[in-house]
């Protein structure tokens, strides 16, 4: 019986993960190949990377961009998951309120950005309402234009930040905020010295999760700004594929942005190795 | 999966991608609504960009399967898609001939085979607000004075793409650049009037294209851009032209003025599922009655001018002034080397304010690092049209 | 013993944030739908005007009407109704069978989610570049039905039916496969006549996120489907043309599957979501 159940079980891995591999990871190969290829075995894609200012802005961007989305995503995922847990009534509009941005599609939030943003668009509109002057939210010019990305980006992910969060505070033991009480700490002091330290693991682990996600950013800046704007690897690697006609280089642009990924993935994982090792973490 | 076939429908179907609008595509279903009665079949309209459609018929024919019949394609493009597209000489009789100009049928000739027919014929004019500027201007003195007392109302296409050749080379010809002739006197004249224009153009000029261009005309946030006959289209069935919105002539440079020629052809992919309906539907198209309907129906403005006094005569006055004006860019299979090159001139000098000799120098030189290898074709010689 | 002093004062502050925070969280929701509908449903003209109108002037369905008449949105919704049904369908099966294995421990474990964290690290466009080309020589590059879509769709869903079953498979006790076990029954029987109808609700749970998760997808569909386009690079495609008053329409209809889902599904839907999101 043993021997059939794990017969069972290798199938039951191998069959999904060999799909997974054929789908995925082998075109994936196929491209690094390809990158590695022209006209016969050769660094000219990334040669051609070298050389271009336009790559380097994108390989700049693609770091600063996640680090404010993904520091604004946690600020406000904290913000949110706190309230929505505090003592008191639960407010399911509320609740699903702030889950909303991520149900909807996120061509449609961005569509719907976009026409916040816009030179004359609605938040330029309400700014002049009250009599202020509207900003160039998504100007080439100028450095607003990432942080308005940024801020998109992380209204969009926002929602699923705040869900691990809550399952996070969900673990804290209530004796902890019992014996913080008794001990006479405020609320302050409670969140200092029994929430925070108690959140460190699932705080690190949607930085990295979210982190990685935030690397791989791509539509919200093709649809925002425009490929030029707020160039980032995915964004030129999709302008070398469609409007330079240059597919080789668009995947050696891609492969850049893998190890990019893969070095973050493995700091990271390695990261909450660490965290859930010290003691008290994972009570 | 098979509930997710039965949305199709049982006659033949022809599939056409074209680069249109999405009201513009209900109304050419309309169009085509004869020929559809006439021989039985559907005809499905897939709107596309130009660039995506490249990218469609180049798979197609690479895979040698596909869904696609017939495919509207830019001029810019036609060397590149030449080797997916079926041979059409058969299709164009002296009568077909007729309808288009030499230069249209030079550009959709290769080896002395036609294998594109000409389907919408643009040239790009300047567009601008009527209200806001009731005087637009006829010179490149007048431009630069528009744009000095109005920053930021004035817009080029300046992103990454093709678009940005086309609005610069507008000013190399009006200069008596050239091309392939990048280190000319005129083209170095152009370069500097663009850099004298550049603090004044509007920021978002280093991400507009055609439709965000034209958005933003729309929108009143640029008063003045260039752009093609689709733009009126677009504009009057907003309800701004001629409200709002009118053509004009493109500025005057040294040498006069000039305009790129572009423009939509039709080609058979060499993989197309039915070929034989969709060379009836090339025939069908090739009759002068279906041009003027096309014209008239579509508001295309292109083989044929509106008639004069007409309420789209007043509409289309820009690019009417501008139609002995028309140059072609080359025809070449190594084209998107060319544009690139141009393009990364382009945007160093309108939006890092590099110096115009140096940047056109780099076009030419071999060891710029402009993002080609020393394998590729130098310029001149891809230029020229010789082999590789 | 009463409390300190000094939390009092931080009490009622934090009590006022909270309120704030509500308001915004409601505000930064409900503002920008009723400014999308508002897109839908009035003139464009209107909709370009400068100042902005706050209030609809002049409701009208003609931006419907638009999307409508485009022969292409029939077949797009088509398109992504049964991408999204087939995807999600083979990513549960598989997703599942994964987290089967994975729920019983040992190197399957290890194997198991060394696989899915690696495909999560993929990023679309490393992919979807090649994956292209290889469908093309597969004939399911930008067909009509979608197929080639569904398939890579299906397999970058499997890690969320994965993760989504995973508690739920680890969940159910031991002694009740022993028991079949002992019976005479084979795995493969344990696994179909137990464990499956135990993880119901699970698995209706996963088909639920691949679903949207396949709904939503931008990245491969843009570049998958060129010219048999699914609903998200439909939308694209009327954004960046500038047709503001369709493309509203349009990203109102794209809202409903998914709204309704969140909404009318409970707590439970919503934490699940956590475990299976990804870019």
């Amino acid at each position: 019986m043993n021997e059939r159940s794990r017969y069972l079980k290798g199938a039951f891995v191998a069959i999904p993960s060999l799909f997974m591999l054929a789908m995925l990871v082998v075109p994936a190969l196929g491209g690094l190949g390809a990158s590695f290829n022209h006209r016969g075995p050769s660094l000219e894609n990334y040669s051609a990377l070298v050389h271009d200012p336009m790559f380097w802005r994108a390989a700049l961007d693609n770091l600063i961009l996640p680090i404010a989305s993904l520091a604004l995503e946690l600020a406000a995922g904290l913000g949110l998951a706190l309230m929505l847990t505090a003592r008191g009534k639960r407010s399911a509009v509320v609740e699903v309120a702030a889950i909303l941005p991520f149900a909807i599609p996120e061509i449609v939030i961005l569509t719907i950005a976009r026409y916040l943003l816009m030179p004359r668009g609605y938040v330029n509109g309400a700014l002049e309402a009250f009599g202020m002057h509207g900003a160039a939210w998504l100007s080439p010019r100028g450095s607003l234009a990432m942080l308005s990305v940024a801020v998109v980006d992380a209204w969009h992910v926002t929602p699923i930040v705040m869900l691990m969060l809550i399952a996070g505070l969900q673990t804290i033991p209530q004796e902890l905020y019992e014996a913080a009480r008794l001990d006479g700490a405020g609320t302050l002091a409670t969140f200092r010295h029994v929430t925070l330290p108690m959140l460190a693991p699932a705080i690190v682990g949607a930085t990295v999760l979210r982190g990685i996600d935030a690397l791989r950013i791509f539509s919200t800046v093709l649809v925002l700004t425009g490929a030029e704007a707020v160039p980032v690897l995915s964004t030129y690697a999709y302008g070398q594929w469609t409007d330079a006609q240059a597919p080789r280089v668009a995947m050696a642009a891609a492969m850049v942005l893998a190890m990019v990924v893969t070095i973050f993935a493995l700091a990271g994982t390695l990261a909450v190795r660490r965290w859930a090792s010290q003691p008290g973490a994972s009570q | 999966m098979g509930g997710c076939r039965q949305g199709e429908p049982p006659r033949v179907a022809l599939n056409i991608a074209l680069a249109v609008f999405p009201d513009e595509a209900a109304r050419y279903a309309r169009f085509v609504s004869s020929f559809e009665a006439a021989h039985q079949v559907r005809v499905n309209i897939v709107a596309q960009s130009y660039g995506d459609i490249l990218q469609a018929l180049r798979v197609q024919a690479q895979s040698r399967r596909g869904s696609l019949d017939l495919v509207e394609l830019d001029l810019a493009m036609l060397g590149q898609a030449r080797s997916g597209a079926a041979v059409l000489d058969d299709l164009v009789t002296p009568s077909a001939h007729s309808l288009f100009s030499g230069p249209a049928w030079a550009a959709a000739t290769v080896k002395h085979h036609i294998y594109f027919i000409p389907h919408r014929l643009m040239w790009e004019a300047m567009i601008y607000n009527r209200i806001e500027v009731p005087d637009p201007p006829r010179t490149w003195d007048e431009l630069a004075r528009f744009a000095r007392a109005h920053p930021g109302k004035l817009a080029l296409k300046a992103a990454r793409y093709e678009g940005a050749v086309c609005d610069a080379m507008a000013f190399v010809w009006s200069a008596g650049g050239g091309y392939c002739d990048p280190e000319s006197g005129g083209s170095l004249r152009a370069f500097d009037f663009l850099r004298s224009l550049a603090p004044d153009l509007n920021d978002e000029s280093a991400v507009f294209r055609e439709m965000s261009i034209l958005e933003a005309q729309a929108r009143g946030t640029v008063w003045i851009h260039f752009n093609w006959p689709f733009a009126i289209g677009y504009l009057k069935s907003k309800g701004l032209a001629p409200e709002v919105d009118l053509s004009a002539p493109i500025p005057a440079g040294p040498a006069g003025t000039a305009t790129p020629l572009g423009g939509g052809y039709l080609a058979i992919p060499v993989s197309a599922p039915h070929p034989e309906l969709a060379r009836e539907f090339l025939a069908w198209l090739l009759t002068p009655e279906a041009q003027a309907r096309l014209s008239r129906e579509l508001g295309w403005y292109g083989s044929v001018a509106p008639a004069p006094g007409s309420e789209d005569a007043g509409l289309y006055a820009g690019f009417t002034a501008m139609r002995d004006h028309v140059r072609a860019r080359p025809a070449v299979e190594c084209y998107p080397q060319l544009s690139n090159r141009w393009q990364r001139a382009i945007r160093a000098v309108l939006l890092r304010g590099k110096a115009p000799e140096a940047v056109l120098g780099d076009i030419l030189s071999q060891n710029s690092g402009a993002d080609v290898s020393a394998a590729d074709t130098p310029f001149e010689r891809c230029c020229a049209g010789l082999p590789q | 013993m009463s409390a300190p002093v000094r939390s009092d004062r931080i009490e009622r502050p934090l009590a006022v944030m909270r309120i704030a925070l509500s308001a915004a969280v409601i505000a930064a929701a409900v503002v920008p739908l009723y400014l999308l509908a508002k897109q839908a449903l009035t003139p464009e003209l209107e909709t370009f005007a400068w100042p902005p109108a706050w209030l609809p002037r002049d409701l009208t369905l003609r931006n419907f009407a638009a999307v409508f008449a485009v022969g292409e949105l029939r077949g797009a919704i088509v398109r992504s109704l049964c991408v999204g049904a087939i995807s999600a369908a083979g990513a549960t099966v598989l997703g599942a069978m994964l987290a089967y294995a994975m729920a019983r421990g040992g190197a399957a474990q290890r194997v198991g989610f060394a696989a899915v964290s690696g495909v999560r690290l993929l990023p679309m466009i490393a992919v979807a570049i090649p994956a292209g080309i290889m469908l093309a020589s597969l004939g399911l590059y930008d067909t009509p039905g979608a197929l080639g879509l569904a398939v890579i769709h299906c397999a970058i869903a499997i890690p969320t039916a994965a993760l989504t079953l995973y508690a739920a498979f680890a969940a159910v006790p031991r002694e009740i496969e022993e028991a079949a076990w002992l019976d005479g029954a084979s795995p493969v029987r344990v696994f179909f006549a137990i464990d499956l109808p135990i993880v119901r609700g699970a698995l209706s749970a996963a088909f639920v996120l691949c679903f949207i998760l396949s709904w939503d997808e931008f990245g491969f569909a843009l570049l998958l489907q060129q010219t048999n386009r699914t609903l998200p690079p439909l939308l694209y495609y009327y954004t960046v043309f500038g047709n503001v008053g369709p493309a509203s329409a349009l990203a109102l209809l794209m809202m409903i599957p998914a709204v309704c889902v969140v909404i009318a599904l409970g707590p439970a839907m919503r934490t699940a979501m956590v475990t299976g999101s990804s870019r």
